[in-house]
């Protein structure tokens, strides 16, 4: 794929999670299909391009959140980075590999949110409502996050490969 | 002399304390108006603006033709409706004309009325610990940072960062939030604050005060943010402590926050729209 279909789908991704999730209230803690982009980059793609790829997405995101600027830029190299590792070491195919890695990443990226949120406010914001969203979203990404990384994959190859053709 | 792991691992350390340090300046002077929020709010906005009309679009094509199975039956209710609305508003004119009478023979000022921008909601906040909305109005339709928004049924947030064409709201709900209000039934005076939950907690509010369940609270004018008067939301909740000189009050707003689509926001501060 293109580096600028990527970065179209990056736009897309968070165009659709912050318009189409806020528009339709039953997607409200639904999969986080910015944490699957982006272990789905550290996992499949080249590391200097995952690396650009994640610091996209993550100034995308610090502009149009209430957070610290910088925050999400952070979350996701650090995953990119934590991953590379395991890239290696670990069998990609098998989807309960996935599951862990999204798990690990959506708790790691609720864990900085939550001390960013601390840093700004210096007192605990911790709720059942939060804890309740993050289950939700954590489930729905177990659940679904292997098939959608499996898709991103596969339409990745599919493109390389027209472009190799042609 | 270092290992090429040593080295390693001392780099992904020197790594971390960089990014610690980053997050600090960052929290400490990257203000939210900055350049480079402003860039990427610039690029996500005017999509997030389109696949919000798109939505509406569609949202309204299925309410007017396929939806109409049930028009006419709520034709009917809002007939009914209408009805009772035009008695009710002739009331209110009523007792707006008197109020006025009233006002004048007081040598009272009275003024409440605001100069306002309607705005659409185009996007929100994705994440569970932030609560803020993107709206499609910016600083060149005169919406700058600070600015309080509200909608009929009471207050919304404040303008927290505004670029030419877009601005960003945080709301009453987050935990960032803080309103200065009254009980309306009591005058009881405390600071609206935000919780995770999604309601709001009403600080600072003395033992000695009378608040019940049930209570309005409205903005009290004094932040110099939103004017006086403005509706934030009931009293819920009261935990009146052994110890200690304030109440717990937990605040429902009466602002549904998942489903605004509309808002107003407010361009004369208070200072200038309660007294002319």
């Amino acid at each position: 794929m293109n580096p600028m279909v990527r970065i179209g789908l990056i736009l897309f991704l968070v165009i659709f999670q912050t318009t189409i999730y806020y528009a339709i209230p039953a997607l409200n803690h639904f999969v986080d299909l910015l944490i699957i982009f982006v272990i789905y980059a550290g996992l499949f793609l080249p590391f200097l391009e995952s690396i650009v790829l994640a610091l996209v997405l993550g100034a995308l995101m610090d502009s149009i959140t209430g957070g610290l600027f910088g925050l999400y830029l952070s979350i996701y190299f650090w995953i990119i980075v934590g991953l590379r590792p395991f890239v290696t070491i670990l069998n990609l195919k098998n989807a309960h590999t996935l599951r862990l890695l999204l798990g690990i990443a959506i708790g790691f990226e609720n864990l900085m949110l939550y001390i960013g949120t601390v840093a700004l406010k210096q007192e605990t914001v911790f709720s059942s409502e939060s804890f309740r969203g993050i289950a939700f979203q954590l489930a729905w990404t177990l659940v679904l996050g292997p098939f959608l990384i499996g898709l991103l994959h596969a339409a990745d190859r599919h493109f390389t490969a027209n472009a190799q053709s042609k | 002399m270092f290992s090429k792991k040593m080295m390693l691992i001392a780099g992904v350390f020197g790594f971390v304390i960089v990014n610690i340090i980053m997050l600090f300046v960052s929290a400490r002077y990257v203000s939210s108006s900055s350049a480079s929020r402003h860039m990427g709010m610039e690029i996500v906005s005017p999509l997030q603006k389109s696949v919000t009309f798109s939505i509406h679009s569609l949202r309204s094509i299925w309410m007017h033709y396929f939806y109409l199975v049930t028009t006419e039956k709520e034709n009917d209710n809002l007939k009914k409706m209408m009805a009772k609305c035009i008695h009710d508003g002739n009331q209110c004119n009523e007792t707006e004309l008197a109020n006025e009478r009233f006002r004048k023979i007081l040598d009272f000022k009275h003024a409440t009325r605001f100069n306002s921008i309607s705005a659409e909601v185009i996007g929100k906040d994705p994440s569970q610990w932030y609560k803020t909305l993107v709206i499609d109005k910016g600083v060149s339709e005169g919406i700058t940072k600070g600015l309080s928004v509200v909608v009929p049924e009471g207050v919304v947030g404040q303008v927290i960062d505004a670029t030419d064409h877009y601005a960003k709201v945080l709301l009453i709900i987050d935990s960032n939030s803080a309103v200065d209000a009254l009980v309306q039934q009591t005058r009881a005076h405390g600071i609206v604050k935000g919780d995770a939950e999604g309601r709001c907690q009403l600080n600072y509010v003395s033992r000695k005060e009378i608040v019940n369940i049930g209570d309005a609270v409205v903005s009290s004018g004094l932040d110099g943010v939103f004017a006086k008067g403005l509706l934030i939301g009931k009293v819920t909740d009261i935990v009146r402590n052994k110890s200690g000189i304030f109440q717990d009050i937990e605040v429902s707003p009466f602002v549904d926050f998942d489903k605004i689509e509309e808002v107003l926001v407010i361009t004369n501060p208070p200072s200038q729209s309660r007294f002319r």
